[in-house]
């Protein structure tokens, strides 16, 4: 095998200004991107009430399915309520209009679902099929309100604007309401557990109450009531675009509180949050702050020093890059699907420290083998195959389970997995040597 | 219009994916959305099975869509050739591919000459069938451009043509084969077409003395190897005590080779202790009604067993699939109003309605429509939440016999009381 993939062709995060500096490593992509029909199933699976219809082709709607009837076993909270309407080559040729008619008509006599989500995907998208116009003509003769997401992934990169466009979907069900105070709703949480987190606990204790969690805790009636919340927070970039939707036509303020790790983000964001519902949570904040702080001085001498390469975690990929540049971490390379809200500030702060490191497109793992060898990184931050990490001598941290946290909890949850990884990791080390040696014998 | 609540029928390039993936060293270029790539990456562990192959995609943006342009699709086979430098590379369209008219075939021979690799172009875009024409154009892809002609052939050696990951059980069937070739035979497996197989391994295919079909979607690919390479084939699967003997006296006719009688009288010596099992256990029941579903050729060929020598009485029998291009497929017409082909979720369920099934023998899909009959036991795909990695329960062979019936007992046991009496 010729050393094909080098660096070079990267450009380095100071001289990333759009998305389209963000280069990929190769023509050939393994294993290439999710699309934003996957956006749908992450998100839309949790609403109660509401049945989904993927039209597409055999195969988008058979591997979405076997995705959320596998999911729908293991999350709690998750339905399966995925219907799939396959096209066929006539289909493509003359339009499914008839088809998608009498699909809708079953679904909505079968199951009586309060809303039906129709989602449309590349092929449909290219012959044109006037979906609007279907709705409008048909939504009379449908008890469920019809809603619709496009999901072309020739459009875009990612899985991103399927849940961005899923969530924003259903303004067309808020109503008006008149407002309820100290009442707020979480937009972007797709995870269950929501109770758990450190930011309901915290609200909870002040009665705050919780008129909607969206996606991972609602039905169709409490997103209909989403209007009489006095307060949005944002705890995903991905429903960024609806608060401000909602801003517009309810006058909604919201808070951006994603799953940020920098602790000053996270104490503004509480503090946004305490001046909108006028409660004085700063105690509260001073002591998860003190237990952050507390791990964060014993984490940093571990750290302190130590190269990784950023794949893949459910955080914001260049704000997670700079809480680690923080810790002295060295960031070799960064992978990232877009650029999104902020990401200029975060990029600014890890040039403020001293880094410059390349940065590439996500999901394209296959070129990384030879990258290890050029670049030697102590860490893997992200999803890949860990004996080919291990073979290289790489720690790997997956933070999967942090993404269901709010608040000082995502950093303090982030710190531990990394040591705990690292344990992990000089464990396995540890048995593979001792195979090494048995073997050897 | 078939509407869905679990699967739809996979698709011809589904199918061909699925027969490719599993063989390691191969080199796949997908020209289509990146999400497709990835959504059947992850698929394949449905199946319990893992990517051997090398799988990569090109993606495709607005502008390869609207204005046709294939460039990224050469620069990314021009690159897998030169970094990785394969013997071989699959180019497979997609529907997004198709629909705009790329035409894949011509894109590779304009290539030809600038890659070492050979290109293999495969058109099927997910409108030409379902998965079994895919697989079957996989199959036949192989013998077409992969097997290459050897002076040498390899003594006592056979290869074995359809077992693909699909095949709900083939790992553990695929190991039953093996044994049962070298115990009564003393033969030994050259090439897989396709499950954990490699090129390597496909390449020299033409060493073989025979070749051994078991599924219909693999007899033009043995066809081809015939005509080409003079390599003659059986068809059939050995499923059962009685099938199993068949099987081997079939292969043992067929190519005039002599087994080793003290092997079957071996394995047959028990058969009869282990169906009075069965019989001692159902004694009190009415006959055990069932319905199987599956492949063609799981279905047809595993049928006498479960009829014949555990006594089920199977009323409907369940193809998960069409019967386009399957000439070769021939049923017996004394049994063929039994066979259903491609049936909606519907008429599955209301199938299970009107026969009123003690036993489901079948699909994971079929097993979750008909949750509430007694006895459920899942042999084929599609498969929705078992895992399998131990790779010694065939189903196949006399080993396989006994583990179904095995299974069966076990099931009927259980459910005893939930089963119909006799009295």
């Amino acid at each position: 095998m010729s050393i094909k993939y080098t660096l070079n062709k990267l450009k380095r995060i100071s001289e990333i200004k759009t998305a389209n500096d963000i280069k990929q490593l190769s023509y050939a992509q393994f294993p290439g991107t999710h699309c934003p029909l996957f956006g749908v199933a992450l998100t839309a699976g949790y609403i109660k009430d509401l049945c989904i219809l993927i039209i597409g082709t055999d195969e988008c709607t058979y591997y979405t399915k076997t995705f959320t009837l596998e999911r729908s076993n293991n999350v709690e909270g998750l339905q399966d309520n995925f219907f799939c309407l396959p096209v066929n080559k006539n289909d493509v040729v003359f339009g499914c209009e008839e088809k998608l008619k009498n699909a809708l008509k079953k679904i909505d006599e079968k199951y009586s679902p309060k809303a039906i989500l129709l989602v449309t995907t590349c092929v449909l998208e290219i012959i044109g099929e006037d979906f609007e116009g279907l709705i409008f003509n048909i939504q009379n003769q449908i008890r469920a309100k019809l809603i619709l997401v496009h999901t072309e992934h020739f459009k875009c990169n990612s899985h991103i604007p399927g849940i961005e466009r899923s969530l924003e979907a259903f303004i067309e069900l808020m109503e008006t309401m008149p407002i309820k105070e100290d009442s707020i709703n979480i937009l972007g949480h797709r995870y269950e557990g929501v109770e758990n987190t450190e930011l309901i606990r915290l609200l909870r204790s002040k009665q705050v109450d919780i008129n909607l969690v969206f996606p991972s805790s609602c039905n169709i009636e409490t997103i209909k009531k989403a209007a009489q919340a006095k307060l949005n927070i944002v705890t995903d970039f991905t429903a960024l675009a609806l608060a401000e939707k909602m801003k517009n036509r309810f006058g909604i303020e919201y808070v951006y509180f994603d799953k940020y790790l920098s602790f000053e983000r996270i104490e503004s964001c509480y503090k946004h949050i305490s001046e909108k519902l006028k409660i004085n949570i700063s105690n509260e904040i001073d002591d998860y702050k003190s237990a952050a702080d507390e791990l964060l001085h014993s984490v940093k001498p571990v750290l302190e020093g130590k190269s990784f390469i950023y794949g893949n975690t459910p955080m914001l990929a260049f704000e997670f890059c700079s809480f680690l540049c923080s810790l002295g971490m060295i960031p070799k390379l960064i992978m990232t699907r877009d650029l999104y809200t902020n990401d200029e500030k975060y990029i600014r702060e890890i040039n403020e420290l001293g880094f410059d490191p390349f940065v590439t497109r996500i999901a394209n793992i296959m070129p990384l083998q030879q990258i290890y060898d050029e670049i030697k990184p102590d860490f893997y931050i992200g999803h890949e195959n860990p004996m080919n990490l291990i073979k290289k001598n790489i720690i790997q941290i997956t933070l999967d389970i942090a993404a269901k946290k709010l608040g000082f909890e995502v950093p303090i949850t982030v710190m531990k997995m990394i040591l705990t990884s690292i344990n992990n990791f000089e464990n396995m080390k540890k048995v593979i040597n001792k195979e090494a040696r048995h073997a050897a014998l | 219009m078939q509407l869905y609540k679990y699967l739809p029928l996979p698709s011809d390039r589904m199918g061909t994916l699925w027969a490719l993936s599993s063989i390691k060293d191969a080199y796949i270029i997908e020209y289509g959305p990146a999400g497709t790539t990835h959504y059947s990456i992850e698929g394949f562990m449905q199946m319990n099975a893992e990517l051997r192959a090398n799988l990569y995609t090109t993606h495709m943006d607005e502008t390869n869509v609207v204005m046709g342009d294939c460039k990224r699709l050469e620069e990314t086979i021009k690159e897998i050739d030169d970094v990785y430098n394969p013997s071989v590379i699959f180019v497979l369209a997609s529907a997004i591919s198709s629909i705009i008219g790329t035409d894949i075939l011509n894109i590779c021979d304009n290539l030809k000459q600038q890659v070492r690799a050979k290109l293999v172009a495969l058109t099927g875009e997910g409108f030409r069938g379902d998965y079994t024409v895919g697989i079957n154009e996989a199959l036949t892809a192989l013998a077409l451009h992969v097997v290459e002609d050897s002076e040498d052939k390899i003594p006592d050696s056979y290869n074995i043509i359809g077992c693909n990951i699909d095949n709900f059980n083939y790992a553990s069937d695929i190991n039953e084969i093996q044994n049962l070739m070298k115990e009564y035979f003393g033969y030994r497996l050259n090439a897989v077409f396709t499950a954990d197989s490699s090129i390597s391994k496909i390449k020299e295919a033409s060493k073989a003395e025979f070749n051994i079909v078991i599924r219909t979607e693999g007899i033009e690919c043995a066809k081809i190897l015939k005509e080409r390479y003079k390599i003659p084939y059986y068809i059939g699967c050995p499923y059962g005590f009685n099938g199993t003997v068949n099987w081997l006296k079939g292969i043992e006719e067929t190519f005039g080779i002599r087994g080793d009688e003290i092997f079957i009288k071996q394995q047959i010596k028990n058969k009869a202790n282990l169906l009075m099992r069965i019989k001692q256990l159902t004694f009190s029941l009415s006959k055990l009604k069932g319905i199987l579903s599956g492949n063609i050729d799981f279905a047809a060929n595993i049928l006498p067993y479960l009829t014949d020598e555990l006594g089920i009485e199977i009323t409907k029998i369940i193809v998960n699939h069409t019967l386009q291009n399957k000439s070769d497929c021939i049923i017996d017409q004394t049994i063929s109003k039994k066979f259903l082909f491609n049936l909606s979720e519907e008429e599955k369920q209301e199938l299970i309605d009107i026969e009123e099934p003690q036993i489901l023998i079948g699909d994971g899909v079929l097993l979750r429509i008909g949750e509430k009959v007694p006895i459920k036991i899942q042999v084929s795909n599609p498969n929705l939440q078992q895992i399998k990695v131990y790779n010694n329960t065939p189903f196949m062979g006399f080993n396989g016999a006994v583990y179904l019936l095995e299974i069966l007992l076990n099931q009927i046991s259980n459910n005893y009381k939930h089963l119909k009496s006799n009295f």
